[in-house]
């Protein structure tokens, strides 16, 4: 559904979203991952049950929260992508221990 | 500029929690009811409080007192039944029971002490609140683990929560359903007599009303001086933290951490002299934070949406206020730290003494004499 509009970069960085593969330019946010992955929601809400996903792209609304590296409730338009992160949409709440 | 008079039977100062229950409660009395809201910039703890519809700890010195809050607990199921019927609007009630913890062997014997004076107090009646040590406190939490360092708690059925900003709602919902007119952005100016009429002047309009209700949480003491009264009430801030949503965990309210209907722990507590600062302070914050930790250690890896600091009501020996002008009678004075907990009484009580001249038993303890200052100045 989105689709990059300059895709000459060279340094590539490889992010895995729900289990699969995706590479991304360094100095992306987590979004441009999601994305890349072909998904455009990061989560189901636990209040509505629907797909929930980036819009301000600032940090003010919190509706891209994703689970990046074990951790829930990252905000994916905040986090710069890192080599080898693992990013798994969220689905509901987060437990207390996670 | 609009300069004639509107018209009503009683006019309630103040759409706070306490405001709006009282208002509501008149609105079944077949009163012709308007309550006047100050705005965005009054200080609003029917905003920025706990939460908690609490009973244990309060009223040591004043059996009387407990009676109030023990009726107030038992009529909490059907205060929000009454709300959601006329609404549906939940309110997330729970009486979930209610834990104050002790970190300390020091806080847990002082504790004892206190609950075994309202015990002896309370002389044949049971009390219902219990000390338990750690164990005992953590089989009540299943869902969570509780900090090594905790002594243990006390322990009472009766204590529960909701959300306030739903209870808020509804009673002004509530209010305007049974025909009660409310009017934000009109912060009193000026209230004075002529005849038989209190005219109350705001910045937009003029009411006139045959009673007055002074409910305005810590704006009361400015509004009772333009009739002569001194209320003996003070600010005292608290600090409240929120985290991020969690599945749901924690299934007992405690006294300074509940987890909310949306799945927010909200954290607390700080009594702090401050005057009129609602500020939040970092050391205040920290403090906070490390006493839910050392409940809670597995809190420790949420993160923190935000925190605000808001004004307690308090007289002083922190019991309600509740009193009608000597000097104008027809002025009622209504104010108390626990609007939340006391909503159901401030609601059916309160509308029954101000039209119906229903005193409650014992109301006397409520007014100013206890304090022996000059009601004058």
């Amino acid at each position: 559904m989105f689709k990059r509009i300059n895709d000459t970069f060279t340094d590539r960085v490889r992010v895995s979203v729900e289990g699969r593969d995706v590479l991304v330019a360094p100095g992306d946010t987590v979004v441009a991952a999601i994305f890349a992955a072909g998904k455009d929601y990061t989560r189901i809400s636990s209040i509505s049950g629907e797909k929930r996903g980036p819009y301000c792209l600032m940090g003010v609304c919190y509706e891209c929260l994703v689970e990046i590296d074990g951790v829930p409730n990252q905000q994916a338009c905040q986090t710069p992508v890192r080599e080898g992160m693992r990013v798994i949409l969220q689905r509901g709440l987060r437990g207390l221990r996670q | 500029m609009n300069t004639g008079i509107k018209t009503t039977d009683i006019v309630v100062i103040g759409g706070g929690i306490i405001g709006a229950a009282v208002a509501y409660g008149l609105t079944k009395t077949g009163s012709s009811v308007v309550m006047l809201d100050e705005g965005d910039t009054a200080f609003r703890a029917a905003r920025a409080n706990f939460g908690l519809v609490w009973f244990q700890g309060k009223g040591l010195g004043s059996r009387r007192y407990v009676e109030w809050c023990l009726e107030a607990t038992d009529k909490w199921p059907e205060f929000a039944a009454e709300l959601f019927g006329i609404n549906g609007m939940a309110l997330f009630y729970e009486n979930t029971g209610g834990l104050r913890l002790c970190y300390t062997w020091e806080d847990f014997q002082k504790r004892k002490a206190l609950i075994d004076g309202l015990k002896d107090q309370n002389g044949k009646r049971p009390y219902d609140c219990e000390m338990l040590e750690h164990q005992l406190v953590q089989d009540m939490l299943p869902g969570v683990r509780l900090g090594e360092s905790i002594v243990g708690a006390s322990y009472s059925p009766r204590d529960g929560h909701l959300n306030p900003l739903c209870l808020l709602t509804s009673l002004h919902d509530c209010f305007q359903h049974k025909g009660g007119r409310y009017f934000p952005a009109h912060a009193v100016r000026k209230i004075r007599q002529v005849n038989d009429v209190f005219i109350i002047e705001t910045g937009a309009a003029r009411f006139g009303a045959s009673k007055v209700v002074l409910a305005a949480g810590t704006g009361t003491v400015h509004l009772a001086s333009m009739l002569g009264m001194r209320i003996p009430i003070q600010p005292q801030r608290g600090q409240i933290l929120v985290t991020e949503r969690v599945r749901p965990t924690l299934s007992v309210a405690l006294e300074t951490i509940r987890q909310t209907n949306e799945g927010s722990f909200l954290l607390g507590a700080s009594h702090e002299e401050v005057g009129f600062d609602v500020h939040t302070s970092t050391a205040v914050v920290q403090k906070i934070a490390r006493r839910a930790i050392r409940a809670f250690p597995d809190l420790a890896a949420l993160k923190l949406v935000r925190c605000w600091g808001a004004l307690r009501v308090l007289s002083p020996d922190e019991m309600p206020i509740y009193l009608e002008s000597e000097e104008f009678p027809g002025v009622y004075v209504v104010t108390s730290h626990s609007g939340v907990s006391l909503a159901p009484l401030h609601a059916c009580h309160i509308p029954g003494w101000i039209v119906e001249c229903r005193v409650p038993q014992g109301f006397a303890d409520f007014d100013l004499r206890r304090f022996h200052v000059q009601k004058n100045q």
